[in-house]
């Protein structure tokens, strides 16, 4: 039994093929199941999260940049690094890019909307730009590669840019942890908050770690279980794709800031998008591209990596604005805006075609 | 066509000399038995603490056994002779699966034949530690035998001689260098009309999270599918010359090998014929060889065509 359960987590066609047998109402109930195992595991990380930072003194905004980042981007790498050793390169580029789309223009645009986050610009200044620059890296590799590519083939990544980009991924690794030290001593306005009783740090780990593997494992089961029901009440395949689908590996990062604006730090959110966004180019697309050199589709130049730059460069300008110290909620329409018409674009004028 | 046979007498090596006999190689063909003594049960050389005595005894076992080889080889060349095939017998000591590749190597052989599991190999693995090593570092084809599991209704087909019955390939294709040359090698053989023969291409999916949904509604997959009908018509014509009973199959699966096993499980396959893929060290490192997967798991014989 338990090795079964194992193996519907790690073999999806026998996942896909367990959901397609069980009757509607026991899908229904597996699917809210499956909510409440992505809103509790949220919790439980936001809880983890916030005693982690109160025991260290690391700002709790670094912590969701690396940590939660991290583990709420593995989705994403897992699903881009099989599509790109499947032959689909277009998939695996597709996912990094649709997923700094959604996470920056849906997730956090909505976090903008709901509550006050604070601008916390000593960190934004320098992951912001980490953010921003790594994208605009992948942009500026993807165009050169174009125009030294003749007309008859397709533009690469090649997989000396996996490597890259792997190399920057420790090197940001390293500089975050540099960052943190210096941040340990002095923006620690974190703690001023009254020391409840504190928790162990191995107790806190372990809220991260379990809510990270529920959330995980709680989106693993429910895309294809609402996919499923969705097909079954007569939704057409491409509405499914535009949205269960194409929103499933950003699950996480949804629940997650959920969960943060809920108990009161949209700030972990901040830094979950951030550092999702720089894990997304440099950890996402290079595994990928080291997996098997990514050609990039024509429509990436047209249509994706505009939207992506557009909604990364609103973020940053937002950014380096707010003076009073947090974003607007016009900032958040805005963003969310951006986002609605990518999708919109995508779906309705077909341009984008689950590319 | 330069064949090695590689045996140690066991039962499924006499199978795999069976099976064999029923193939369809072209005429000229030669066969070279070939059987391994195992180094790693004399290690004689290496104890300088054994006496006289002892070492002499040794090495009469050692002798003896070279010369049931010899006997072996004998009996299975009379056999091979009988039914009019040209060809030698070599004996070697050493380790197996190193001395049959050295052989391959030396001799210049097209296609090495070995059975799936040997004397040493225990049945609880799903391929022998011998032939896998083989399969990986052979310079040339690599035929392994794999008995068939018993079907309802073989009984009868049995009775038939190897040369009369049925002749079930499975050629997996995909459209890459490797697959051509098994192409090419099928193409090759006088296959005539006893052999059926199923080009298979599995086009792989992406099913995690679903993005099959979204893939399988891109252009980008509508187009590579109209690509692989046309390479698995191209390949079906090349390959009728050989045999007229071709035909064609496509699917679309997450687990390309595993794709491939269910087919030959379904049609009943006797053969699985592939190409190999030397593949790069990050590739063997995340999923390992298609190749070596097939090889391990399949449910009948498979052939390996390299170079």
């Amino acid at each position: 039994m338990d090795n079964s359960l194992l193996q519907w987590i790690g073999d999806e066609a026998l996942l896909q093929q367990f959901v397609a047998e069980l009757s509607t109402p026991t899908l229904l109930i597996i699917i809210v199941v499956c909510i409440a195992l992505l809103s509790k595991g949220a919790d439980w990380m936001i809880d983890g999260v916030v005693d982690l930072a109160q025991r260290t003194g690391l700002p709790k905004i670094v912590i969701g940049a690396t940590v939660v980042s991290l583990g709420t981007t593995l989705p994403e790498a897992f699903v881009s690094v099989m599509a790109a050793y499947m032959g689909n390169p277009g998939l695996a580029l597709g996912n990094g890019v649709g997923s700094i789309i959604a996470d920056t223009g849906l997730i956090f645009g909505l976090t903008c909307v709901l509550a006050a986050v604070p601008v916390n610009r000593f960190i934004l200044n320098r992951t912001g730009w980490v953010q921003v620059s790594a994208a605009t890296l992948l942009v500026i590799i993807a165009a050169a590669a174009l125009m030294t590519t003749p007309e008859d083939s397709e533009p690469m990544l090649e997989r000396w840019v996996g490597f890259f980009f792997l190399g920057l991924l420790v090197a940001y690794m390293y500089v975050t942890y540099l960052w943190a030290q210096q941040a340990d001593g002095s923006a620690t306005a974190d703690n001023e908050e009254a020391a409840e009783e504190l928790l162990g740090v191995g107790m806190s780990w372990l809220l991260v770690i379990g809510g990270l593997l529920l959330i995980i494992i709680g989106a693993r089961v429910l895309v294809p279980s609402a996919s499923e029901i969705a097909h079954r009440f007569g939704v057409p395949d491409d509405v499914i794709a535009a949205t269960m689908v194409a929103f499933g590996t950003s699950l996480p990062e949804l629940m997650t800031a959920i969960a943060a604006v809920r108990k009161g730090h949209p700030e972990i959110t901040v830094g979950n998008i951030v550092g999702a966004d720089v894990l997304n180019v440099l950890f996402v697309i290079g595994a990928a591209a080291v997996a098997t050199p990514l050609a990039i589709p024509a429509n990436f130049y047209y249509f994706h990596f505009p939207a992506m730059l557009i909604i990364l460069y609103s973020f940053r300008f937002f950014i380096s604005m707010n003076n009073a110290g947090v974003f607007y909620r016009w900032q958040g329409i805005w963003l969310l805006t951006v986002y609605g018409v990518y999708v919109f674009l995508q779906y309705a004028l077909n341009i984008g075609a689950a590319h | 066509m330069k064949i090695l046979f590689a045996t140690d007498g066991s039962e499924s090596a006499r199978a795999a000399l069976d099976f064999v006999q029923g193939f369809p190689f072209p005429e000229d063909s030669e066969i070279i038995l070939l059987t391994v003594i195992d180094k790693n049960v004399f290690k004689a050389d290496a104890d300088k603490g054994l006496s006289e005595e002892q070492r002499e005894a040794l090495q009469a076992t050692e002798k003896t056994l070279h010369e049931e080889g010899e006997q072996l080889l004998t009996k299975e060349a009379d056999r091979l002779r009988q039914a009019g095939w040209a060809g030698f017998t070599q004996v070697r000591t050493g380790h197996p699966a190193k001395e049959i590749v050295d052989a391959a190597e030396t001799l210049g052989v097209d296609l090495v034949i070995l059975g799936s599991h040997g004397l040493t190999g225990i049945k609880h693995y799903l391929l022998g530690s011998v032939s896998s090593t083989v399969l990986e570092y052979a310079p040339c084809s690599v035929l392994i035998f794999r008995k068939p599991q018993t079907k309802p209704g073989a009984e009868k087909e049995a009775q038939l001689s190897e040369q009369d019955r049925e002749l079930r390939l499975l050629l997996a294709y995909d459209d890459s260098g490797p697959a051509r040359k098994a192409v090419d090698f099928c193409a090759a053989l006088p296959l005539g009309d006893r052999v059926h023969l199923v080009v298979l291409t599995v086009l792989p999916l992406v099913t995690l999270y679903r993005q099959d949904i979204r893939q399988r509604l891109s252009w980008f997959w509508h187009e590579k599918k109209r690509a692989a009908q046309d390479a698995l018509h191209r390949v079906t014509k090349e390959v009728r010359w050989a045999t007229p009973n071709v035909s064609a199959e496509l699917r679309e699966s997450s687990d390309v090998s595993h794709a491939v096993q269910n087919v030959a499980t379904e049609l009943n396959s006797d053969l699985i014929v592939l190409g190999h893929k030397g593949k790069g060290a990050i590739e063997k490192f995340l999923l390992g060889s298609v190749t070596t997967r097939i090889a391990r798991h399949a449910p009948c014989s498979v052939l390996a065509v390299r170079k």
